[in-house]
C-alpha cells in the first residue's frame, strides 16, 4: 500500500536522473529529476514542520501549476498535512469559503496577487502565508507573512528525514481536500484519500499503460480534482513527466513545445482548438478552404461509419488515410498534438460534433465521467468507442449501478467523505455505494450513458418530458455558440439564453462587411440573430425526429451582451455554467422570453451599463 | 531612492532651429536614482530637450553634463556607451521583427566579439550570445512578455509595442532611461501598468528616469521632481506639490487672458 511520498522515494531510487517534473524558465525548459524533487521536498516539509504543519493540517496551495507547488503538495503529505489546492483565479468570497470550509492554517502563496487576495478576504483561520516569489513584497510588514526561501534558509536536504516520515504515513490518510464545482448543489469540501487517488491513477494507467516515457501538461486550476488526478497523481503513480507552463496566456504555446503524449482537457479546451481551426480556416484563401473542407469530408465519412459500426468501402479508407497525412498530420502538428496518443475529456459532456471531428482527424479522444466524490474518474471510453453518447465502462474494481435513474457508484477510487459535515457524508454515501446526483442508464456492453444532472432534468406544461443539459450540448456543437442555457422545467415550451464566440463570430462578420463597435453590439446584429436562429431551426428539426425528443423543440432564443463570466460568479474554474446563478441572475431576461417582448432592456450588474437583448423567435 | 547627487546636469541650453528658438537657455539637474518628469503644453519643447539630452540635436549653447562627462557634442551612439537608453514618442521598433529579436538589438552595446567569431560561433560569441539571451528574458520576465516572445512586432496592439520598445532600453542595462511620452495613447489600465513598471524599474534596477508626459495626473503621481517648460522656456522645477502650487504652471496649463 502505498502514499504518494512512498512513491517519491521509491521513483527517486529507482531512476534518480530522470525528469520529474519540467517548467520553462528564462525561456528554456528546465527539468526537475526525481532525486532533486525529492531533495526539494525534504527542505519544504522540514520549512513547514518548523513552523506548526503536522498530521491533519490542512495547508493551503494557492497559486499557477507552478512545479514548486507540486513539490509542495508532496511536502504537505509528507508531515501527513492534508493539501487544499486554490485556483490561481480565485478570489473574494469564493476565496473565503474555500479557506474557511477546509479550516486553512498555512498557505503557500505564489506571488503578490495571491498574497493580497488572501489579506483582502481576511480570514481569521489563516496564521501563516508563506510566497514564493517576493516581488512587489518589500513593503509589506503582516507578521504572518514570510517568504519561502527565508523558511528554508540553512535547512540541508535529507532523504533520511522523509523516510523517516514515510514510516508514520499510510495510505488511508486524507490526502486532499477538493470542493465540488457546485453547479447545482452549493460547493462541498470533499476528502480523498492517497489510496483512493492512487488506486485511480493506477487503473487508468493500467488500461492504457503509461509509462514514464509519457509526458503530461498541467495547466488546468489547481482546484479542480481532474488536476489533481491527470497531473499530479498520475505523474507520480507512473513516472511520466509533468510540464508546468510559463504563464495562463501561453499555455497553447507550451502545449506545442512540448507535444504531450496525454491530455486531459474539460470539453471548452476541445472546442477551442476546434473554433480556432474553424476561424482560421474561415479566413484563408478560399482554394485553401476548398482542400480543407474536402479532407474533411473524407475523413468524417470514415469515422461515422465506424461510430454506426458500418465496413466502409476501400476508396473512402483511401481518401481517409490520405486527407489524415497531407491535411490532419501537420494540424495536428501545429496545435501540438502529433505526439499525443491518449486524449481525454469530462466534467462535462462534450458536443457531438466536436467530439467527432477529433476522433475522425486521428486524435484518440475518449469521454470520461466522474465526480470529485470519486477522485475526478470513475468511467471511461476504450479506444473502439467512435460514439461520443457513452462515457464508457467502469475503471478497475469499481461498480455502478442505476437505482430510479440515478448513478451510483462504488469502488476503490471512492471519497473518505465530505470534510467536517457526518450529515452531508451520510447523505452521499449509503451502503458503501456514492451517489452521483445525475441520471444515466447501462447499455448491455456495460457501458455507462448519461442523461445529465437530475436537478436539470424536469416537465414541460402539458407533461412532456425535458431535459437541459442534452439540448444545452446540442446548442454548443455550434462552433459559433459558446455558451448555453436552457430553461423549460414547468414552463410551457424550451427557450434558450446564449452567447457566441467573440473571436470567430467576429471573423464572420467582417468577411460580410458587417458593422459593429464591439461584442455587445454584434452579438445584438440581426445577421448574427439570423445565423443563430437558423441553426436552432436546424437543431428542432432533428429533436423532431425523434418521438422522445419532439417536444423540446425551442420556440424563443436571446443572445446575451456578454459572456457568461467567472468573475460574476456564473462559471466554474473548468467553465461549466453555475445555472442557478445565472437564472436567479437573468430572470428579468427569461421570463421576457416567455412573453411576446421583442427586445429586453436591462442594466447589466457587471459594468453598470445600459442594454438592450434582441429575442428571437424560432 | 534618490541619493540627492546630480547625474546629469543641464547648464543653460540654448537650441534654435533657423529663426525658430526650440529651448531658451534651460538649466537644471537629475539627481541619481530619482524619477524626473519634463513636462509641459504641446510645442513647449519637451521633445528637444530629450534629443539634446541623448545628443541627436547640438545646442548651440550652454553644456550637457552626464556622470560628470560634458557630452554636448558626443553622438548619439558614445552617449548610450556611457549607459543612456531612451524610447521614442513613435515607435520605433523592427515591425517585421520578433519581440524576442527586437530586444536583443538592445544589446549591441555590449557586443564585443568580432564579426568573424560571431559567424563561426566560437570564443567570446558564443558566450556573448548566451549571456545576452539570458538579460533579454530577465526583461520579458519583469515586464510580462512571455506570451508574446515569438510574435512579430508589427501584429501586436499599440500599448503592447510600446512595453516591447521599454523592453529594449531596458536590456541594454541603462544607468539613466529617456522615456518620451511613455503613456501616450494608452487608455486608462495601460497608463496604470507603464507607471507600476516605471516606479519599478526604479526601485529594482536603481535605474534614473527623465520621462516626458502631458497628462498631468500621472506624472504627479510617480515623480520626484517635476521640470515644466512652455515656449522653449522653463517655469517651473520641484517637487510635484510644489510644481502643483505654482502660479505660472497653473497659467500655462488653463491658460490665462493677457
Amino acid at each position: 500500500m502505498d502514499t504518494f511520498l512512498s512513491l517519491l522515494l521509491e521513483r527517486a531510487k529507482k531512476n534518480p536522473d530522470a525528469p520529474a517534473l519540467r517548467t520553462k524558465q528564462m525561456g528554456i525548459w528546465n527539468p526537475t529529476s526525481w532525486s532533486q524533487a525529492r531533495d526539494q521536498v525534504s527542505i519544504m516539509a522540514q520549512a513547514l514542520s518548523q513552523n506548526g504543519v503536522e498530521a491533519g493540517s490542512p495547508v493551503g496551495i494557492f497559486g499557477p501549476n507552478a512545479t514548486d507547488f507540486y513539490l509542495g503538495y508532496l511536502a504537505v503529505q509528507s508531515l501527513g498535512g492534508v493539501v487544499v489546492p486554490i485556483g490561481t483565479n480565485t478570489f473574494g468570497d469564493e476565496l473565503a469559503q474555500q479557506v474557511n470550509g477546509a479550516d486553512v492554517g498555512v498557505v503557500l502563496a505564489f506571488e503578490q496577487q495571491h498574497v493580497d487576495a488572501l489579506l483582502e478576504c481576511g480570514q481569521a483561520c489563516v496564521k501563516r502565508i508563506f510566497y514564493i516569489n517576493g516581488r512587489g513584497m518589500e513593503n509589506y510588514t503582516q507578521p504572518e507573512l514570510m517568504a519561502l526561501s527565508d523558511a528554508t534558509d540553512g535547512i540541508e536536504a535529507s532523504a533520511a528525514y522523509l523516510e523517516q516520515m514515510e514510516g508514520q504515513r499510510n495510505p488511508e490518510e486524507t490526502a486532499t481536500i477538493l470542493f465540488t464545482s457546485g453547479t447545482g448543489r452549493s460547493e462541498r469540501p470533499v476528502e480523498l484519500s492517497h489510496g483512493a487517488l492512487i488506486a485511480t491513477a493506477r487503473s487508468i494507467a493500467r488500461r492504457e499503460t503509461i509509462t514514464e516515457k509519457d509526458e503530461l501538461l498541467a495547466y488546468l486550476p489547481l482546484s479542480v480534482s481532474s488536476d489533481f488526478l491527470f497531473s499530479f497523481s498520475l505523474a507520480l503513480t507512473t513516472g511520466c513527466t509533468l510540464n508546468c507552463p510559463e504563464s495562463d496566456d501561453t499555455v497553447l504555446q507550451n502545449m506545442q513545445e512540448i507535444g504531450p503524449s496525454i491530455l486531459f482537457g474539460p470539453p471548452y479546451v476541445y472546442k477551442y482548438i476546434y473554433t480556432h481551426a474553424s476561424n482560421r480556416i474561415e479566413s484563408a484563401r478560399s482554394f485553401d478552404t476548398k482542400i480543407y473542407k474536402a479532407a474533411l469530408r473524407a475523413v468524417m465519412t470514415v469515422a461515422s461509419h465506424r461510430a454506426a459500426g458500418q465496413k466502409g468501402s476501400f476508396t473512402d479508407w483511401l481518401l481517409f488515410m490520405f486527407a489524415r497525412i497531407t491535411t490532419f498530420s501537420p494540424f495536428c502538428n501545429i496545435y501540438g498534438l502529433s505526439r499525443l496518443r491518449l486524449a481525454l475529456t469530462g466534467g462535462d459532456a462534450i458536443a457531438p460534433d466536436v467530439f467527432n471531428f477529433f476522433r475522425a482527424i486521428g486524435v484518440d479522444l475518449r469521454e470520461t465521467y466522474g465526480q470529485v466524490e470519486g477522485c475526478a474518474c470513475v468511467t471511461m471510453q476504450s479506444s473502439e468507442d467512435w460514439n461520443s453518447d457513452s462515457v464508457g465502462l467502469p475503471l478497475d474494481d469499481t461498480e455502478v449501478r442505476i437505482e430510479n435513474g440515478e448513478i451510483w457508484f462504488r469502488g476503490p477510487g471512492q471519497m473518505k467523505g465530505i470534510y467536517k459535515n457526518p450529515e452531508a457524508t451520510a447523505d452521499s454515501i449509503k451502503d458503501g455505494w456514492v451517489r452521483t446526483h445525475d441520471a444515466g442508464h447501462l447499455d448491455d456492453q456495460g457501458r455507462l450513458h448519461v442523461h445529465g444532472q437530475i436537478a436539470r432534468m424536469g416537465s414541460l406544461n402539458g407533461g412532456g418530458a425535458f431535459a437541459s443539459d442534452m439540448l444545452e450540448t446540442r446548442l454548443r456543437s455550434f462552433e459559433y455558440i459558446k455558451q448555453a442555457i436552457v430553461i423549460g422545467d414547468g414552463r410551457d415550451y424550451p427557450v434558450a439564453v446564449v452567447t457566441v464566440d467573440g473571436t470567430i463570430t467576429r471573423t464572420w462578420a467582417d468577411r460580410r462587411s458587417l458593422r459593429y463597435t464591439g461584442y455587445a453590439d454584434l452579438s445584438a446584429h440581426a445577421s448574427v440573430q439570423e445565423m443563430i436562429r437558423e441553426y436552432i431551426q436546424k437543431v428542432n428539426e432533428d429533436l423532431a425526429e425523434n418521438s422522445e425528443t419532439s417536444g423540446m423543440q425551442f420556440r424563443r432564443f436571446a443572445i446575451l451582451n456578454r459572456e457568461f463570466m467567472a468573475s460574476a460568479g456564473e462559471v466554474t474554474p473548468t467553465r461549466k455554467l453555475r445555472c442557478h446563478e445565472i437564472e436567479e441572475k437573468h430572470r428579468g431576461l427569461i421570463d421576457a422570453l416567455y412573453s411576446d417582448a421583442l427586445e429586453y432592456t436591462y442594466t447589466d450588474p457587471v459594468d453598470e451599463e445600459s442594454y438592450t437583448v434582441p429575442l428571437g423567435n424560432v | 531612492m534618490s541619493t540627492g547627487n546630480p547625474i546629469l546636469q543641464i547648464d543653460n541650453i540654448t537650441l534654435a532651429f533657423g529663426g525658430v528658438t526650440a529651448l531658451n537657455g534651460i538649466s537644471f539637474d537629475v539627481a541619481e536614482g530619482e524619477i524626473c518628469a519634463v513636462i509641459g503644453p504641446n510645442g513647449a519643447g519637451k521633445s528637444s530637450m530629450l534629443n539634446v539630452i541623448n545628443g541627436v540635436y547640438v545646442p548651440q549653447e550652454g553644456r550637457v553634463v552626464f556622470k560628470g562627462q560634458d557630452c554636448t557634442k558626443m553622438r548619439p551612439r558614445q552617449i548610450a556607451q556611457l549607459g543612456m537608453a531612451r524610447t521614442f514618442q513613435n515607435i520605433g521598433l523592427f515591425q517585421g521583427m520578433t519581440v524576442l529579436e527586437n530586444i536583443l538589438t538592445g544589446r549591441c552595446m555590449k557586443i564585443r566579439s568580432t564579426w568573424l567569431e560571431q559567424g563561426l560561433n566560437i570564443g567570446r560569441a558564443r558566450r556573448e550570445e548566451v549571456e545576452n539571451r539570458r538579460a533579454v528574458e530577465e526583461v520579458i520576465e519583469f515586464l510580462h512578455l512571455q506570451g508574446i516572445r515569438k510574435t512579430p512586432v508589427g501584429k501586436l496592439p499599440y500599448g503592447l509595442q510600446k512595453r516591447v520598445e521599454l523592453a529594449r532600453a531596458l536590456v541594454a542595462e541603462p544607468i539613466m532611461l529617456l522615456q518620451d511620452e511613455p503613456m501616450t495613447g494608452m487608455n486608462l489600465e495601460e497608463k496604470k501598468d507603464m507607471s507600476c513598471y516605471a516606479l519599478e524599474i526604479n526601485r529594482e534596477y536603481g535605474t534614473t528616469i527623465v520621462l516626458i508626459e502631458h497628462d498631468m495626473s500621472v506624472v504627479m503621481d510617480i515623480s520626484d521632481h517635476v521640470v515644466v517648460l512652455d515656449y522653449g522656456a522653463k517655469i517651473g522645477d520641484g517637487t510635484p506639490d510644489e510644481v502643483k502650487n505654482n502660479q505660472d504652471v497653473i497659467d500655462a496649463y488653463l491658460g490665462v487672458t493677457h
